[in-house]
């Protein structure tokens, strides 16, 4: 019914091209305020054209007349680069411009990632989102919309900004923080034959930026880390990344002391990447030294170990596997018991000086 | 992520329980300002952290002068610490307790900002689901907030699912309850049902049928007739304002841009609000009644279940073959929890490697104590006290010393001015 009131009406090339105009001009207008307005303005009547108006009414015409004239001006570019410019409000409908042109096809192409890969600047100016903390979760959901494609997600791979992802997950706010590592996670298991490549190119920095990670010590970075490393040593294209894991008893003894846990919920997701260690049938001497020094105290721990997931068959079989397994490890000949025991109050001693 | 909380905080007494956790007061180190922070366990909550950073990223997209406002979230432990802005007016429930019932210009008032709130909330996709006076809070001013919404509904309805459920029947909409499972579920308009059960409430005092059992009667809520404002002396204006709201079908029920647009109810408020009046008398009110002294209660701010106890010690010794890779896989203590910063570890006498803690510190408190108490059996209580703290000091070397630090960060955390 919108024409009926003939509020102005212009075509969607109009529409985007004062926009752009406007946007340029949040950086040195004397009165910013103003061409905010009108930025959120132009922004509303874009959405309104994406999601259809009050009364629902879509024109794929119009639409594809809107998408004609971003791809061939800078306007996405524009939009990302001043987003933490633009009022609060309308950046979440620069999210939803993003995804709606995103998932636009013609034919089996979508010109929207062509474009974006064509002019990589709005890709790179995302990846480095998490660099501007206003706007991080909101160039986070846009990137993560975009690396659904897998041509972006092999661009993002390629991009040295994602070692700056295990910072930023470590850092800042809760919710810029969580954002980084959502985005770092679907990178590497989105697109699973894209991560295969980028952890044959990367292994021996990506391991060591990922126990990072797990080393954390906060709760949370801790618990979604392990459960994501877990996710990766069971994502069969990742064998490759697995088996040189699994190898290494510095990356054992992390997720055994993960496993030890006071947290439950870590403890259990350590579970499922201590399981992958103990089931290799081909076990590096160093990884078995480890699990056989630590035999008795293993057993006693998995078979105490109570995640409070027992109806979950699954895990009740593995965790039966993974005891038998260790009951096969040869014992030492030793008075392990009784140095356990000995330990054990040592370490209640050291815990109440340290504190 | 890694920020001290308690350099930003200083945290006081607890001031509600909340659907999924206890809220706390705190005053904000930097700006002075009062803040309430909502404080989560994830170690508890069945939810997955990606659930609870959803929701909080809802809630951080959100802003307007009619929602409470979010302003940021700590990991403390295994705790969440949800920081939002503090509404000292209380809710709309606490106004009823001390006033019974609320005249139909206040209601205009608290129901007119609150459709403003719904407004928002619902042009960002967001149903409330637990509209009820006692979700609309009030700022010292006497501004109406919609709360809890995003995050704490959604938690709470993971969390325990009982709790909330059986909470709020009396507002609940038929729809929600009728709930067909071909039926893609219900829709914004749940809330503009509850937004008339509210004003009902808060000119009657409590809900309709509340004085039924709340499962029997969340059953009968789609069986029965709208509920309609009964009892004499009330307005045109109102009773309108409620039969549209109440209209079983949710098709029918006008949504809240158009429920602000179109009803004289909340069109025509008068222009001087009466809430800042109801809030004083109100706020004296608790202060003198005893219920307000026992909420006041200081508790101590949880770090969450999982920071307590052990981590297990696994036998390492000998195994390192691979020193040089940088990150020593033994340093995963909760140390940064600690509330004094880092840095000044010199000028605090706790931290002083000399200190006798049983000596010096516990036992010199408890003689002062000793000497401070009335009658025989304080100071007797006193020397036991002491007598057995040396012995369980002897026992667990440390002890006093602990039990001093804590004390020492629990008095700086609330704030305790001697």
């Amino acid at each position: 019914m919108a024409f009926l009131f003939k509020r102005n009406p212009k075509t969607p090339s109009e529409l985007v091209r004062m926009m752009n105009e406007q946007v340029t001009k949040l950086d040195t207008a004397q009165d910013k305020k103003k061409v905010q307005d009108e930025v959120s303005r132009y922004l509303l009547q874009i959405r309104e054209i994406l999601l259809g108006d009050d009364e629902g009414d879509i024109h794929p015409d119009q639409i594809a007349q809107l998408a004609q004239e971003v791809y061939s001006t800078d306007c996405l570019y524009l939009l990302v680069y001043h987003l933490s410019r633009l009022e609060f409000d309308s950046r979440k409908h620069v999210v939803t411009l993003f995804s709606i042109l995103l998932r636009r096809e013609v034919g089996n192409r979508s010109p929207t990632v062509d474009h974006l890969l064509a002019r990589p600047r709005t890709l790179t100016c995302l990846f480095s989102g998490p660099e501007t903390p206003e706007t991080a979760p909101i160039t986070g959901s846009i990137l993560r919309e975009c690396i659904k494609y897998d041509s972006i997600a092999r661009f993002c791979l390629k991009d040295p900004i994602i070692w700056d992802y295990f910072g930023y997950c470590q850092t800042g706010t809760f919710e810029n923080a969580t954002d980084a590592f959502d985005t770092l996670r679907d990178l590497l298991t989105v697109h699973k034959k894209c991560a295969d490549e980028f952890f044959r190119e990367n292994l021996e920095r990506f391991t060591q930026e990922f126990n990072s990670l797990m080393s954390s010590k906060n709760y949370v970075t801790k618990r979604q880390s392990i459960k994501l490393l877990s996710q990766l040593l069971l994502q069969k294209e990742n064998q490759f990344f697995m088996t040189s894991y699994v190898n290494s008893p510095h990356n054992l003894k992390l997720v055994m002391i993960l496993l030890g846990d006071k947290s439950k919920n870590i403890q259990y997701e350590s579970f499922h990447a201590f399981k992958v260690f103990v089931a290799n049938p081909k076990k590096t001497k160093p990884v078995s030294d480890i699990l056989i020094k630590n035999r008795d105290k293993l057993l006693v721990f998995l078979k105490e170990f109570d995640s409070g997931k027992k109806e979950d068959r699954s895990y009740v079989n593995e965790k039966e596997f993974v005891i038998g397994k260790i009951e096969e490890l040869p014992r030492l000949l030793s008075s392990s018991t009784d140095l356990t025991n000995y330990e054990d109050a040592e370490g209640n001693n050291a815990s109440i000086n340290k504190t | 992520m890694n920020d001290n909380p308690f350099d930003h905080y200083a945290v006081g007494f607890r001031v509600g329980k909340g659907n999924f956790g206890d809220v706390y007061k705190a005053n904000s180190r930097t700006t002075n300002e009062l803040v309430a922070i909502k404080v989560v366990d994830m170690e508890d909550s069945n939810d997955q952290i990606d659930v609870i950073r959803q929701e909080i990223q809802f809630l951080s997209e959100l802003r307007s002068d009619y929602t409470t406002a979010y302003r940021e979230t700590f990991v403390v432990g295994t705790c969440l610490w949800l920081v939002m802005e503090f509404c000292g007016g209380g809710s709309c429930a606490d106004l009823l307790k001390c006033h019974k019932r609320l005249s139909e210009d206040a209601a205009a008032f608290i129901i007119r900002d609150t459709l403003r709130g719904l407004d928002y909330l619902h042009s960002n996709g967001i149903i409330h689901r637990d509209i009820k006076a006692a979700n609309l809070l009030l700022t010292d001013n006497g501004n109406v907030k919609v709360a809890d919404f995003g995050v704490s509904g959604q938690l709470g309805l993971n969390a325990d699912s009982r709790r909330t459920f059986v909470g709020t029947p009396f507002w609940m909409a038929p729809e929600i309850i009728l709930q067909h499972s071909e039926d893609s579920g219900y829709t914004d308009k749940v809330d503009i049902w509850s937004v008339g059960i509210t004003t009902i409430e808060l000119v009657q005092g409590k809900p309709p049928y509340s004085d039924e059992d709340p499962m029997k009667a969340l059953v009968q809520i789609p069986n029965r007739a709208p509920p309609v404002l009964t009892g004499p002396g009330h307005g045109h204006s109102i009773s309108t304002f409620i039969k549209a709201c109440l209209v079983k079908n949710p098709k029918k029920r006008p949504s809240a841009s158009e429920m602000l647009q179109k009803y004289r109810f909340v069109k025509n408020t008068r222009r001087q609000s009466p809430l800042p009046a109801l809030i004083a008398s109100k706020q004296q009110w608790m202060n003198e009644s005893r219920a307000a002294h026992k909420m006041r209660r200081p508790l101590p701010v949880p770090l969450g279940t999982a920071v307590i106890g052990e981590n297990v010690q696994w036998d390492f010794s000998e195994c390192d073959q691979n020193p040089k890779s940088g990150i020593s896989p033994l340093s995963t203590d909760d140390t940064d929890l600690r509330p004094e910063s880092t840095n000044t570890p010199h000028t605090s006498p706790l931290e002083s490697p000399k200190v006798d803690f049983y000596e010096d510190v516990m036992r010199f408190a408890l003689d002062r104590v000793n000497r401070r108490a009335k009658n025989r059996n304080g100071k007797d209580f006193c020397t036991y006290l002491a007598n057995k703290l040396g012995t369980f000091e002897r026992e667990q070397a440390g002890l006093c010393e602990a039990i001093a630090q804590e004390i020492y960060r629990r008095l700086r955390s609330i704030g305790y001015q001697f």
